[in-house]
């Protein structure tokens, strides 16, 4: 290729010029960066430097940590010019593999072993942790091969690891401790780092820890409170998502000065710490699933109401809201609606401009019908997830909704999910359902564009409201939908300006049937006789029902099938039997001849789940439908 | 509305408002350095690394941008989005890349930074997605590592974690 010059002093001024690749770079993800540093010596170093001002971790993530850490220690070796900002480390029971006294055959009696399990991890010994270092760590030739002998060479752990002790720098730190070893060499190896380079560590993400541990200043033996002086994020979601030791969370945060980010949850347990240790500004994400049988009690382990509602006054600097409840087999009913509308009010009062997310159940949301948004919209909450009542046909149900002045409080609301699972049976005896439902005015509300409904078999008269009360949807998405022919009558007729449908997670059981009828809007007798034709050429359609043209902005219609043949259990539609019936299940030709051909910007995606049967077995095809439809295994 | 002349390395001559001038702080401090008045028009500012072409563009993205509230504080660690160009900065990017890389010279050496940030943001969108050796064609790179260089960076590079 020739290449003009004035493009080459051009290419090469840029290109060769550090700052201005560096500002290229700027806006590349951590990735990309990765692959451009193959590039040539200057993209090298200038990518990488860029990845070591943002975040890039040596990452462990095999069977056997104590192995790949020898691996990763002998390529730190020599390197002269790492990427990395920090270390991901697991030490688990599954996964890590150290080297039991059994084991050691001849070993078992060598000084230096015996030394390391008298000086086994525990709270309490005296001695250093860092005392009982696993002495051996033998290198696996295949990271791959579990069953591989242990004769190998024997070295001291500090020399094995050197390298990740010395060369990488710890501003991120992230660890998987789900299991308290004897002898592991990667356990030996994230304490060192912990107690080490803790004055380093500004990003901390703890996944998993072993349930003795309360305290790891207390595990590790450091005295001072603040011993994670440089720390100003710490993530603990997954932490949270295991079932988290609240004070192992407590000590963590105090251990922690300088702490700007909670990546986690606080919840109504937790409030008095945040209050108490002026912590509440670290705090985004106040997750509130009370039990109301815990409200207006005094005790440990009752939520104290006094607290609760100083924290609602504190204008905490959340984002993201979760308030749900209460349980059925409440006795405490009116008193805590009167307490939480208080409490709900408030919040949304003193952090209505920081909320962005609201998860909420419809009792709560209708606790805000009596205050005026006028006072203070939260303009910043752009989704929000409901919790309904599986019964929305009832007088309680989504028709409630349509009294709530929607764009009033949530001017900026795009995208709402619906779920059910909303326990309100017992809560709804004291609902007041006559005076909600006697309000003359009815609210839409007009800036949702997309739904979603999650999880359920839900109730088709009860979703006539959300036409009424979302009119502008355009994106409907719906995941493990059970009646899929209810669904889609019900989407023709619904949004005409739909643009996208996404259906998820549909049970190939739900598709065995025939929907040809429905998708062309005409009668299964008419489906019949095209189908028992010769050719379709000529034949318009003339839909008698409703059916997909009428949505005439259809752009993408997404189907995600779970093909039970999939998973070694062949059913319906799979079976050979059902063979020669292939194309009658779901849709066939007279579908894509007739509707889809006249739907050309149409994109229908259909995905399956790959079949563990024989192609030449498996009846679950869509082949007949393209080039209408993309399938996609 | 005050006026600054600008020659190019060719000798071109422009006049722009000052106002429109003062966005490159190369432009500004010569101007501050040099004590230069609001008026005087006669002063002309010899810009020797940008052509006349390219200072045309430089100008018209300029004037086009005046009233641009200043560009916030940037967070280094944060990666950048490159979705957010502006139609009419998509538009007036829309040019060989030899110009492109033109423009991102003199805005770097003319230090504007709006127009550095798109015109970078533009040639990030030219590299994404694509291998090592595909821009290394497409922007005539050679490539100067040695096979051992080259084999250490990509054993180092496998430790990093995919996201």
């Amino acid at each position: 290729m020739v290449v003009p010059v004035s493009y080459c002093s051009a290419a090469t001024g840029v290109f060769c010029n550090h700052l201005v690749l560096k500002q290229i770079f700027m806006s590349l993800d951590p990735r990309t960066l990765v692959r451009l540093s193959l590039v040539n010596k200057l993209w090298c170093s200038t990518a990488r430097s860029v990845l070591r001002s943002k975040k890039c971790l040596a990452i462990i993530k095999g069977l056997h940590p104590c192995q790949e850490l020898l691996s990763l220690n002998g390529v730190l070796c020599s390197s002269h010019d790492i990427p990395y900002t920090g270390l991901k480390l697991k030490v688990s029971q599954h996964y890590t593999r150290y080297i039991d006294p059994v084991d050691l055959g001849e070993h078992a009696f060598d000084p230096l072993f015996n030394e390391v399990v008298e000086g086994q991890h525990s709270e309490n010994e005296d001695e250093d942790v860092l005392q009982s270092q696993p002495a051996t760590i033998e290198p696996v030739q295949n990271l791959n091969d579990v069953s591989q002998s242990h004769s190998s060479i024997h070295l001291q752990l500090p020399q094995c690891y050197l390298s990740i002790l010395e060369k990488l720098p710890y501003r991120h730190f992230e660890f998987q401790w789900d299991y308290m070893s004897n002898n592991c060499p990667a356990q030996w190896l994230l304490i060192k780092i912990l107690k080490e380079k803790r004055h380093q560590i500004e990003e901390l993400a703890v996944y998993d820890m072993p349930d003795n541990i309360v305290s790891l200043r207390r595990y590790l033996r450091i005295k001072d409170v603040h011993w994670l002086p440089a720390l100003t994020i710490l993530d603990i979601r997954v932490l949270e998502q295991n079932s988290i030791n609240l004070q192992f969370k407590f000590q963590l945060m105090q251990a922690a000065p300088n702490l700007k980010i909670l990546l986690g949850s606080a919840n109504e347990f937790d409030v008095c710490f945040f209050l108490n240790n002026d912590k509440l500004s670290v705090m985004h994400y106040f997750n509130c699933n009370y039990d109301p049988n815990r409200l207006f009690r005094n005790g440990d382990q009752y939520i104290q109401n006094d607290t609760f509602l100083r924290y609602a006054t504190a204008r905490p600097n959340i984002n993201q809201l979760n308030i749900r409840g209460p349980f059925d087999n409440c006795e405490a009913i009116p008193d805590t609606k009167i307490f939480m509308q208080e409490i709900l009010t408030t919040l949304c009062t003193s952090c209505a401009l920081t909320l962005t997310k609201i998860k909420v159940d419809q009792i709560h949301l209708m606790m805000l019908l009596p205050i005026q948004p006028e006072s203070q919209p939260m303009v910043n909450v752009k989704r929000m997830q409901l919790f309904l009542n599986e019964s929305l046909d009832t007088t309680v149900g989504a028709n409630c909704l349509q009294k709530f002045n929607w764009n009033g409080w949530f001017p900026g609301l795009e995208l709402i999910e619906v779920s059910t699972g909303a326990q309100t049976d017992y809560y709804l005896q004291h609902w007041p359902v006559g005076e909600i439902m006697e309000r003359q005015t009815n609210f839409v509300c007009t800036s949702v564009s997309k739904i979603i409904f999650l999880l359920s078999d839900w109730d088709f008269e009860g979703l006539e409201y959300f036409r009424n009360l979302f009119p502008n949807v355009t994106n409907f998405f719906n995941v493990s939908p059970s009646r899929i022919e209810k669904m889609l009558k019900f989407l023709w007729v619904t949004w005409p300006k739909l643009e996208t449908i996404g259906l998820y997670q549909v049970f190939d059981s739900a598709i065995t049937k025939n929907l040809d009828s429905i998708f062309c809007g005409i009668s299964q007798e008419q489906v019949d006789s095209y189908i028992k034709a010769e050719s379709l050429d000529g034949v318009e359609l003339r839909p008698q029902l409703p059916s997909i043209l009428d949505l005439q902005q259809l752009k993408q219609f997404h189907i995600s099938m779970r093909h039970r043949g999939a998973f070694n259990k062949p059913k319906e539609p799979c079976e050979k039997k059902q063979q020669d019936r292939a194309h009658l299940f779901f849709l066939t030709h007279v579908t894509a001849k007739l509707a889809l051909a006249r739907m050309p910007g149409l994109d229908l995606r259909i995905e399956t789940d790959v079949c563990e049967q024989t192609e030449d077995c498996c009846a679950f095809t869509f082949e007949h439908l393209k080039p209408y439809v993309t399938v996609i295994s | 509305m005050p006026v600054v002349r600008l020659q190019s390395v060719d000798g071109e001559v422009f006049p722009v408002d000052v106002e429109i001038a003062r966005m490159s702080f190369a432009i500004r401090n010569m101007l501050d350095d040099l004590g230069v008045q609001d008026n005087d028009a006669e002063e002309v500012i010899p810009l020797p690394n940008v052509t006349g072409p390219i200072l045309r563009k430089v100008i018209e993205w300029c004037t086009h941008h005046k009233d641009d509230p200043p560009p916030p504080e940037e967070d280094d660690t944060r990666e950048k989005r490159t979705d957010d160009i502006p139609a009419w900065d998509q538009e007036f990017l829309r040019v060989d890349q030899a110009v492109l890389f033109d423009i991102i010279l003199a805005a770097n050496y003319l230090d504007i930074k709006g127009l550095l940030d798109v015109t970078c943001k533009t040639v990030a969108n030219m590299i994404k997605g694509k291998t090592p050796e595909e821009i290394r064609k497409l922007f005539n790179i050679k490539n100067d590592f040695t096979p051992a260089e080259e084999e250490q960076i990509r054993k180092e590079n496998e430790w990093c974690e995919e996201k």
